[in-house]
């Protein structure tokens, strides 16, 4: 015998951790039945904004003027995105139990969503208008002025709170120097706790001045600067969409967000394992936002 | 019966050269006119009969890239993975935004990678050494490209109340220091930020006078 085979397949690292099940970003809808790929979310000035400032009546019969509603639309487009897989009989015969089968396979596409789904999360992360940063590493400095962007944001009226950070793993070897070299212990960094990790993933790296913090090997950078993200609830929307059924298909399954379908080829004696997902991701509100932008 | 044999040559292999690297979606680049940066250059300073080089510090505008990648941001799907990115466009020029044409400025670079494209900055220079791909950014020529789009007027409008906030800014970080500058290394460390929210007074004042005619220092 040339090797003994180990009947465990141990995994290799992945990086698929994503904000999708956390308050910090918003299901703004399906496409399923719409009449279109596109969401379209409104908004408006609904909830007392206005303080009464259009009354100048100068005297105590004067009449008020009308006053326009202030309002504007965001589009959530959604992409269809696949991922396909062909497994041989011979493989899936020799397979040891069901370590790699077309079944195992197909759970592997639906969760590859997630990385998905992370992916497309960094990725708006450059259309954030407001900008903090410079030509140097992350330091509390420009974590401050982060959060001091946020809070100040829409001519100060601020975002609400909490805030989420997803950094560029760089980023953060960065942020946790800084934070080391700082000599006000008044701001302590709260490491992530087992429990924590266990319920948030294996990105979530704690929280520092109550700011959670995620890292994602998906945050971009343009050559110079890294393009990640301070944002709170509201800044981000996603919308998706699911195929109802599929006419012809030998088998499907609906496997979170994901239609996982097979397709046989007798002639090659091969399975296809093919997976399809309808995901749209955008910045639903700018100035719920701030891009951190400091050198690769 | 009698057979003429053929001289033998070798089967010529020619593997195609792939950059090993993902493929990645084109983009473009982009302003807002409220996000600038405060970087140094190298300037040669003529007094008297002698030349030295200093460091002098101005204002550049902050240009930002952004990958056309369908499903994000309202781009809609061509092709697989080709979007259309024309409604984000006017989308982000309605916000403000100047929108810098790929086709008219030329920047973008594509390399031929396994299952697409990589697309980089034409001042991103890539190498491969030993299957590992060693990439460099030539920030300073970026940078002189960011200045001369202020020179030629594509980059407007040019408002000093953004430097202004930079260098409050600098004031938070110059304050927290202040704390603990008996320690020789913050004392330092406070001199630098001292000098640089100088050297942004400076220019801001230069501006005031020379107008945009100042960038063309560094161009």
């Amino acid at each position: 015998m040339a090797q003994m085979i180990s009947a465990e397949i141990r995994l290799l690292l992945k990086d698929s951790v994503n904000l999708r099940n956390t308050p910090f970003v918003d299901f703004v809808g399906s496409i399923n039945g719409m009449g279109s790929d596109t969401i379209r979310v409104r908004k408006a000035f609904l909830d007392g904004e206005d303080g009464f400032s259009e009354f100048t009546g100068a005297t105590e019969d004067g009449a008020v003027g009308n006053k326009a509603l202030v309002d504007g639309h965001v589009d959530v487009v959604c992409k269809r995105n696949s991922l396909a897989y062909a497994i041989s009989d011979l493989a899936s015969m020799t397979g040891m139990g069901s370590d790699i089968d077309p079944f195992r396979i197909a759970e592997h596409i639906s969760k590859s969503y997630d990385a998905l789904f992370a992916k497309l999360t960094a990725a708006v992360f450059g259309g954030f208008t407001a900008q903090v940063g410079s030509a140097s590493a992350l330091t509390v400095d420009v974590w401050v002025d982060a959060i001091q962007a946020l809070e100040a944001a829409a001519s100060n009226k601020g975002a609400p709170g909490p805030y989420v950070c997803v950094l560029h793993p760089a980023q953060f070897a960065e942020l946790q120097d800084s934070i080391r070299n700082e000599a006000n212990t008044a701001v302590s960094y709260s490491p992530a706790s087992f429990e924590a990790i266990s319920a948030k993933g294996s990105h979530y790296k704690g929280s520092y001045m109550g700011v959670e913090i995620y890292t994602s090997s998906y945050v971009t950078d343009n050559g110079s600067n890294y393009a990640a993200a301070m944002f709170a609830a509201g800044a981000i929307g996603y919308a998706t969409g699911m195929p109802a059924s599929l006419p012809g298909a030998v088998e499907a399954m609906e496997m979170g967000e994901v239609m996982v379908e097979m397709d046989r080829d007798a002639t090659k004696a091969l399975t296809k394992v093919v997976g399809h997902a309808y995901l749209g991701i955008a910045i639903i509100d700018d100035d719920r936002g701030v891009e951190i932008a400091t050198l690769v | 019966m009698s057979f003429t044999p053929q001289p033998w040559a070798p089967i010529q292999t020619t593997q195609e050269q792939l950059l090993p690297e993902r493929a990645n979606h084109p983009f473009f680049y982009k302003w807002h006119p409220s996000n600038w940066t405060f970087h140094y250059f190298d300037k040669e300073v003529t007094k008297g009969k002698s030349t030295k080089i200093e460091r002098v510090g101005y204002f550049l505008p902050t240009i930002r890239l952004e990958r056309i990648i369908p499903g994000v941001n309202g781009v809609h799907q061509i092709n697989g993975e080709q979007g259309n990115p024309g409604s984000r466009i006017g989308k982000l020029q309605q916000e403000g935004w100047v929108y810098l044409d790929p086709a008219k400025y030329q920047y973008v670079h594509q390399y031929r990678v396994r299952n697409g494209r990589y697309h980089c900055p034409k001042w991103q220079s890539v190498r491969v050494v030993g299957n590992r791909v060693i990439k460099s950014f030539d920030r300073d020529a970026f940078l002189k490209w960011s200045a001369s789009l202020i020179v030629d007027g594509t980059l407007q409008p040019i408002e000093p109340h953004f430097w202004e906030l930079e260098s409050l800014k600098s004031n938070k970080v110059i304050g927290r220091l202040q704390n603990t500058q008996h320690i020789p290394e913050v004392k330092q460390q406070l001199e630098e930020k001292y000098k640089i929210r100088e050297d942004m007074l400076s220019f801001i004042e230069s501006f005031n006078q020379k107008g945009i005619e100042i960038y063309k220092e560094i161009i």
